[in-house]
């Protein structure tokens, strides 16, 4: 008896130290967290699709035992509302272009006790990625996974070559969560620069030790835009991986939305970054191993709408037109079948699905050696905009960096295992 | 510092444990196959002056039964997890080398610092200390198995040889270990961090399990030569004609 509380009392004091930090210590203090599901265009779809949805609340949404999906949330509306709207938008008057593109460069080769983690093919690609980046006319870059100093400092020495200015946090920091912001020079006005970084409380802890090192976070800077004269705030991030984690991943949104929210209403945000969930999933079970299949992807698609809600944000590739997330998902082979998806990428369905949507995606060699029929192929990475007094119009956008460049002796591969996604947009 | 701790333990430990597991002498017994007589050491040399070369005295090995302390076990077994421990420390270089896909050229990256850490220490504390405990007990009763057997060792020179490979060992493993951000740090590669590492750690490990050992075989035998010299045997004694009690020893 005696030994069973001492065991109780050991656990109890135990508890704080290992309590997860999935549930937001602070939730319930926004606004935002106490709006009813059906109340918001933002969030309607998911309210239709959950038990007992329309008394849902968003504070709900980050426990897991009060979600119970019967379908899969479906987000056409809210992608055709972002398109409408936008589209409703008188023209500016005299704008001046802005090519904004967020990459997750997939430079990742990084080992921690008796295993080895990255992406295929790094020596060639960090060697090639600077130079091609920077030499595409792009103004703002905002780059994930770009962990290791030494690549920095080669980003670093081309920006110095072709005019940009170059921030990736702290020496400490940044090989946590790998994050940089390049921007032209000459679009950087003599206003006073302001630089933040920051990781996430919630976090996997288990990445950072005996992991290989991984704090998720984000990076800011703000500067004022000497065309325009209209003070710009960058948001790089890249959330937390693996579908099982949307709790880490939602809170980090929430977070992240937060922010972006922080800033006064003239002016415009732009939030770059590997958010790591898509905005639909048509089945709640897809990818395998080889043994069990994966599920529980539905609840994945809750990022996306939470990073609109909290960050009053909309989504730059779903402003000329609706994002063809849930077209390009229903021309997948369903239900998942592990030997099709695994002897060929997206099971032989490559040809027909355009490559205009998925960022992350087996289409992709490098990522198809890495996840190949593991999980689902999806717009992962997006380019978000904070514009109140709408200041800002999407002119295109499109994903980029799609096809295999030639690395000589090395071969022909993609330059990152992502596909990166840029937004043309006009700012007055 | 784990490895030094087990050791100071161990050196501080052993003598006693040896101690009180030693035999009591009962009969004379054969030194090296040679009849031996207690009472008559070999050399009456002092066994602590500096330099001697002093064969301890004889001392009876074991009571009928028993079987002699001789460390050859705890020999055994250190050698085994110390083999054990160098297997792994050298697989563990044949990981970073190849596995890990660490880019030699590259400049040593010092988000990985925790991980070296878990996993040098990792070996450490699971094979090389354990075996450095066990290979230094059984160094010190293999001394003191010797010195019963008459054996010449110069003990005092094993154990100054002793304790400046052990100091210089702990003092490399732990200024290198302590210092080794900055080294890494001014290390302009992957290449170089990396092979001061296991420089340091090899020459401060090799010197370090020598040290334990000369240090300890040489106490074990110092000791038990000590021991001896101070034995005073009391044993009944009967025959035709007398009976009482017979007492040898040296005095």
């Amino acid at each position: 008896m005696h030994a069973h509380r001492l065991t109780l009392a050991a656990l109890l004091l135990l508890a704080p130290a290992c309590a997860d930090d999935e549930i937001p210590d602070d939730l319930g203090t926004r606004a935002e967290d106490d709006v009813l599901l059906i109340d918001s265009p933002i969030l309607q779809h998911l309210a239709a699709t959950l038990e007992s949805g329309e008394t849902l609340r968003v504070s709900d949404l980050f426990f897991a035992e009060r979600l119970r999906f019967t379908a899969a949330p479906d987000p056409s509306e809210l992608l055709a509302a972002q398109a409408s709207e936008h589209a409703a938008l008188p023209p500016l008057a005299e704008p001046a272009t802005l090519k904004v593109l967020t990459y997750n460069t997939g430079l990742l080769n990084r080992w921690y006790p008796f295993t080895h983690v990255g992406v295929p093919r790094y020596l060639e690609r960090r060697a090639e990625a600077p130079a091609r980046l920077l030499a595409d006319g792009w103004d703002v870059l905002f780059l994930q996974e770009t962990w290791e100093l030494v690549d920095v400092e080669r980003f670093a020495a081309e920006a110095k070559r072709q005019g940009y200015a170059i921030y990736a946090g702290s020496e400490e920091k940044h090989a946590q969560h790998g994050l940089v912001i390049l921007v032209r020079e000459a679009l950087i006005g003599e206003a006073k620069q302001e630089f933040g970084e920051e990781q996430y409380a919630a976090q996997r802890e288990i990445e950072l030790f005996p992991g290989p090192g991984i704090k998720r976070g984000l990076i800011r800077w703000s500067f004022t835009h000497a065309p325009t004269g209209r003070r710009i705030h960058l948001y790089a991030t890249h959330l937390t991986a693996f579908p099982e984690l949307w709790q880490e991943r939602d809170v980090q949104a929430r977070v992240l939305g937060g922010r972006a929210k922080s800033h006064a209403d003239g002016d415009v945000v732009l939030v770059g970054g590997d958010f790591n969930a898509g905005p639909y999933y048509p089945e709640d079970r897809f990818g395998s191993t080889g043994e069990e299949v994966l599920s529980g992807w539905w609840h994945n698609a809750m990022m996306y709408p939470l990073m609109l809600h909290y960050g009053g944000l909309y989504d730059s590739r779903s402003a000329l037109q609706p994002a063809a997330d849930v077209t390009r998902m229903h021309q997948l082979l369903l239900p998942f079948e592990f030997g099709p998806y695994r002897d060929e990428p997206l099971a032989g369905r490559c040809a027909t699905i355009p490559a205009d949507t998925f960022t992350g995606t087996d289409c992709n060699s490098l990522y198809f050696s890495q996840y190949g029929a593991t999980e689902y192929p999806a717009r992962l990475d997006y380019v978000f905009i904070r514009d109140v007094e709408r200041h800002v119009r999407v002119v295109s956008t499109a994903l980029e960096y799609t096809e295999p460049l030639d690395f000589g002796a090395a071969g022909s591969f993609e330059l990152s295992d992502h596909y990166g996604q840029s937004a043309t947009l006009q700012i007055e | 510092m784990l490895v030094p701790s087990l050791l100071l333990a161990v050196v501080l430990a052993a003598p006693e444990a040896a101690a009180s597991d030693e035999p009591e002498p009962a009969t004379p017994a054969a030194v090296d196959g040679t009849p031996a007589d207690a009472a008559t050491p070999a050399t009456p040399a002092d066994a602590t002056a500096t330099g001697a070369m002093t064969p301890a005295a004889p001392v009876p090995e074991a009571s009928p039964g028993r079987k002699a302390k001789t460390g050859r076990g705890l020999l055994i077994a250190g050698g085994v997890l110390t083999g054990l421990g160098v297997v792994g420390r050298i697989a563990l270089e044949a990981y970073w080398s190849t596995a890990a896909q660490i880019v030699p050229t590259d400049p040593f990256a010092r988000w990985s610092t925790a991980n070296l850490v878990f996993v040098t220490n990792w070996n450490n504390l699971m094979f090389f200390g354990p075996g450095l405990g066990l290979l230094t007990a059984g160094a010190y009763r293999r001394g003191a198995h010797e010195a019963s057997l008459g054996k010449v060792r110069d003990a005092q020179r094993m154990r100054r040889v002793g304790i400046g490979l052990l100091g210089g060992g702990l003092g490399l493993w732990v200024l290198s270990r302590a210092l080794f951000l900055p080294i890494a740090e001014a290390c302009p590669s992957n290449r170089c961090a990396y092979t001061t590492l296991e420089t340091t750690f090899w020459i401060g490990a090799g010197a370090i399990f020598a040290g334990a050992a000369h240090l300890a075989y040489g106490t074990g035998y110092l000791r038990a030569g000590a021991r001896a010299r101070v034995r005073v045997q009391v044993a009944p004694s009967f025959g035709p004609g007398f009976g009482g009690l017979a007492l040898a020893g040296r005095f």
